[in-house]
């Protein structure tokens, strides 16, 4: 426990456990929403990859003062809220025209 | 010029041969049902002898042989040491026994001409005249293949024709049960010589390697059989004494005699044939081909003694026969013995001498006693006959001077060669004292040779005729039936053989060529048996003339004796049966209690049961267990393979690897595309992670 | 055992448990309020590690917007107004293995690898030198999302509601 803070295996195993858990919710949960929810996971998990990195292994990748981690994340955070509008969207128009978000029902690709 | 003779020697068998497949297969529809066919064919045969003899008398020396072997069968190629060598042999002996054989038998086909036919000259039996013909012609190829043959195998392969064909012929009036149950009693009783023959040759080929007479020969001389024992005794003696068990068989000698009396079922030509000339004679020449082994491994003791038996007690049979051909049978019983004796105690060329002799005149005397049937309406009895002598003229005639040769009268053939026998034996027992029960059964057997054969023919054609009826029909036979006994009858002159008229010995005629027929057939050479072979010549030259005397002397008691019982019956043949005691009366009428012996004790008490024993573990134990527990086998084999069949090549691999499987790997595979897109996803992962993880092995 | 690692700690275990209950919790918005604060451990560990200014806007853009869009979506999605709460937890055992194949294969890598050149976080404010970079090295990239803000209009565009109900099988042509 001492030192967790300053740990890194410790802040990218836990990234990893957030990947994975979104990673089973995009692929087990029946709502569009909810896979959404998943994918929401898996990226926040990697974005704090990268804020970790940039805390406690600066300066080994890129030998300057920028923050490059941080710009990261901080564009997968943008990304993530255009993504969020568009995928929602994209929810709405799907439930208009077949009236449910299940994704158990949507499989005329199958075969 | 050899390989002419070679090819005459063939010949003289493939006459015959092709005869018998001709006249076998289309001889019905041939005219005279196939008759000449036959007839030519030996004929044609005979010419062949008188070329292949007039080339051994233009060689005229003891030596001359013209060989030619091929190659049967070699199994070297295979590295197993077996080879079988096949050939021809011409060399005096042989040029004289088919000079001999085919001229008998020429005559014989000619006599069967008119003696198968009835008296309107249609054939008898109806279409089985033509078979009788096949059959002579086989037997005669046989009998012929079996004279030419330079090894014991092809001799052996043409003794078991010969013996099918007598089967054949002595059952050929098939109706008859007696004739049946003869003919399978000659087969049998030579077949059981036959064994003895059979392992005989089996010992020869197993220690030699080798069938061919000059093989065997040169294998005494070089010791091949010195320290070989066969079941404990030596293997000559063992080879020597199965061989002659073979002519045991085949030549009737006792204990093997009870087949031919009973062979006279046969029609008269087949008695001829078989039972004077050839087959019996067979066994002979087999004696003589062997007759080293014999000396090398001392079985002439036995051979001796079982031919002096045969021809005494045969003959004491054969004075008391009514059926004018068991005399004649027990009569060549007799002088079988004599030649098996001859050779017994040594003397090589005169037993050869007595089968040569022996063989034209009894032939002539069976066909000549054929002519007395056939004029009688096939009266056999002769007990029925009587007075023929003026209705018959030329058998009569023929008849007596065949007679006068087998009785040892001086001037005939048959004197010269009995004389020689006689000589050799009294000879022998010089030599060997203690054999001199030998002498006493030929001489013995001489004088009743010329007492039965006299009382034969004046019982047949002396004084008043017994049965009225046949008589007046009976006339003389037509040519083809008096012709061939003309021919043998002046060959039974003893002139003919030794060059001496009388046969005594001081009046030789043909200067060099005179006793041709003994000078030209010396035994083969034996080592070590020089001096025995010598010493017995020398004792039977000493004791030629007291022999002769003495030969002479019972021959003409024999003969007079005879004409007193029968021809002017100052003695009372009743009253000389009633001097002897009953159980030689009673022993004589059952023919010694052989056949009784043979048929109740051997066969009834021994083999059947036996047989019968084998018979029950044949159905108990193998068909039980090899037959029925095979099929128990098989079948438990079938149900197991079925069981597999369904389990394991069905089940699994049909209906497993085409059915089951690609169902299981299509279900399964199916659900990677069910149109969810989450399923694609985490293929995707899945694979992904699967790439990254085992990047190095991937 | 500073207070750092303390709060470390707490905000993994609320971050873990958060995002276990999003992945499996059967009631969608549950699920949602369970992100919520996955997220806001998130933000703090982003605290911990000295970013101030990627926290805030952590709370603000992902929590305080895309989380209240998603909850809103929650709300009015059948789920929720259908009162339907299960989920076969049987489509939950492929995913489960998949995800803990990558977990495992990813921990693995990562625990063996060389973490000993570690520096610690400064704890300086970084707002500015964010603002440096956007129009220093990262100046491009930021023009590409401004023009991504498109996407937002193309957003709007494709959740305007049909005139009538269609179906997904009628051919329509653009709205």
């Amino acid at each position: 426990m001492a030192g967790l803070a300053t740990h890194l295996p410790a802040y990218l195993i836990f990234s990893l456990v957030l990947f994975s858990f979104g990673l089973v919710a995009a692929l087990a949960r029946r709502s569009a929403i909810g896979i959404f929810m998943g994918v929401e996971l898996m990226l926040n998990g990697a974005a704090l990859n990268f804020v970790a990195f940039q805390a406690l292994r600066k300066g080994v990748i890129a030998n300057d003062n920028w923050l490059h981690g941080h710009i990261f994340s901080l564009f997968i955070i943008i990304l993530a809220a255009i993504e969020a509008a568009v995928a929602l969207a994209i929810v709405l128009r799907v439930f208009g025209t077949r009236q449910t978000i299940d994704a158990d029902r949507s499989d005329e690709l199958r075969g | 010029m050899n390989d002419m003779l070679i090819t005459l020697a063939l010949a003289i068998v493939i006459l015959p041969l092709s005869a018998y497949f001709i006249q076998t297969i289309v001889g019905d529809r041939l005219p005279r049902q196939g008759d000449w066919l036959s007839t030519g064919a030996i004929f044609g045969s005979f010419l062949c002898a008188l070329r292949i003899f007039a080339e051994m008398w233009s060689q005229f020396r003891p030596d001359w042989v013209v060989q030619k072997t091929w190659v049967w069968m070699d199994l070297s190629t295979l590295n197993i040491p077996w080879k079988l060598e096949v050939g021809v042999r011409l060399d005096n002996i042989s040029a004289t026994m088919l000079l001999m054989v085919t001229l008998c038998a020429t005559l014989i086909h000619l006599f069967s001409t008119g003696y198968m036919r009835d008296h309107h000259g249609k054939p008898e039996d109806g279409y089985r005249y033509t078979s009788f013909f096949s059959y002579l012609s086989l037997f005669t190829a046989a009998m012929l293949g079996l004279v030419i043959s330079d090894n014991f195998f092809t001799l052996f392969m043409a003794w078991e024709v010969m013996g099918l064909c007598s089967y054949l012929l002595i059952g050929f009036y098939r109706h008859k049960p007696s004739a049946a149950n003869a003919s399978l009693k000659a087969f049998m009783t030579t077949r059981v010589g036959d064994l003895g023959l059979f392992l005989g040759l089996l010992a020869m080929f197993a220690i030699l390697k080798s069938f061919r007479f000059d093989d065997v020969y040169a294998g005494i001389n070089s010791g091949a059989f010195a320290n070989e024992t066969i079941i404990g005794v030596s293997a000559a003696f063992f080879i020597g004494l199965g061989i002659f068990i073979g002519t045991v068989g085949k030549s009737a000698q006792f204990p093997l005699q009870i087949w031919l009396p009973d062979a006279m079922e046969g029609p008269t030509p087949v008695s001829a044939l078989i039972h004077a000339a050839t087959m019996v004679s067979a066994g002979i020449y087999l004696i003589i081909r062997i007759f080293p082994m014999l000396e090398y491994g001392g079985v002439l003791p036995i051979v001796a003694y079982i031919g002096g038996f045969t021809c005494f007690f045969a003959a004491i049979l054969a004075i008391k026969q009514y059926d004018i051909k068991k005399v004649l049978a027990y009569s060549t019983l007799s002088q079988l013995g004599y030649m098996v004796l001859a050779l017994g105690v040594g003397a090589y060329s005169v037993g050869f001498f007595h089968l040569i002799t022996h063989a034209v005149f009894k032939a002539c005397l069976f066909m000549a006693s054929g002519a007395v049937i056939y004029a009688m309406h096939h009266e056999q009895d002769m007990r029925h006959m009587g007075g023929l002598k003026k209705k018959l003229p030329i058998t009569f005639t023929c008849m007596l001077i065949t007679t006068m040769a087998i009785s040892g009268v001086p001037g005939f053939s048959g004197f010269a060669s009995k004389d020689l026998i006689l000589g050799n034996v009294l000879g022998y027992a010089h030599l060997h004292p203690e054999h001199y029960l030998l002498v006493f059964f030929a001489f013995a057997t001489a004088a009743m040779t010329a007492f039965y054969m006299f009382r034969l023919i004046f019982m047949t054609f002396w004084g008043h005729p017994h049965d009225h009826h046949h008589y007046d029909e009976a006339h003389e036979v037509s040519w083809n039936m008096w012709l061939p006994l003309a021919v043998l009858a002046a060959l039974s002159f003893c002139v003919v053989y030794t060059g001496s008229i009388t046969g005594l010995g001081f009046d030789k005629i043909f200067g060099s060529a005179n006793e041709w027929i003994l000078k030209l057939n010396p035994a083969p050479h034996v080592e070590g048996m020089e001096s025995s072979r010598h010493a017995l010549e020398e004792a039977a030259h000493h004791v030629h003339t007291p022999t002769m005397i003495i030969s002479i002397l019972v021959a003409g008691c024999g003969i007079l004796f005879s004409y007193l019982v029968y021809g002017s019956k100052k003695i009372s043949a009743a009253k000389l049966e009633s001097l002897w005691p009953n159980f030689v009366k009673k022993a004589i009428d059952n023919l010694y209690y052989f056949d009784w012996f043979y048929i109740k004790v051997v066969i009834q008490k021994l083999f059947l049961p036996f047989s019968a024993q084998n018979a029950k573990f044949d159905d108990a134990v193998i068909d039980r267990v090899a037959v029925d527990g095979w099929k128990d086998v098989t079948m438990l084999g079938q149900k197991a393979s079925g069981i597999f069949d369904d389990m394991v090549v069905d089940g699994v691999m049909v209906d497993g690897v085409g059915g089951t499987l690609p169902t299981m790997l299509g279900t399964s595979l199916r659900s990677l595309q069910n149109g969810k897109v989450q399923r694609y996803l985490m293929v995707a992962v899945v694979a992904l992670m699967l790439l990254f993880l085992f990047r190095g092995v991937v | 055992m500073t207070l750092a690692d303390i709060f470390v700690a707490f905000c993994f275990l609320l971050g873990g448990a958060a995002a276990f209950f999003t992945a499996f919790h059967p009631n969608i918005l549950y699920a949602a309020i369970s992100l919520i604060g996955s997220l806001v451990a998130v933000a703090g560990l982003y605290g911990a590690l000295g970013a101030d200014f990627l926290a805030a806007a952590q709370l603000i853009i992902y929590v305080g917007g895309i989380l209240i869009v998603i909850l809103f979506a929650v709300m009015m999605s059948e789920d929720i107004y259908k009162r339907r709460f299960f989920e076969g937890a049987k489509k939950y055992i492929f995913p489960v293995l998949a995800a803990a194949l990558v977990f495992g294969g990813l921990a693995k890598v990562t625990l063996d690898a060389d973490w000993s050149v570690a520096t610690k976080p400064d704890f300086e404010p970084t707002a500015r030198a964010m603002g440096w970079a956007l129009v220093g090295p990262y100046a491009l990239v930021f023009q590409y999302v401004v023009v991504l803000l498109a996407g937002l209009i193309g957003a709007v565009i494709i959740a305007r509601p049909a005139t009538k109900m269609q179906k997904f099988t009628d051919d329509e042509g653009d709205n």
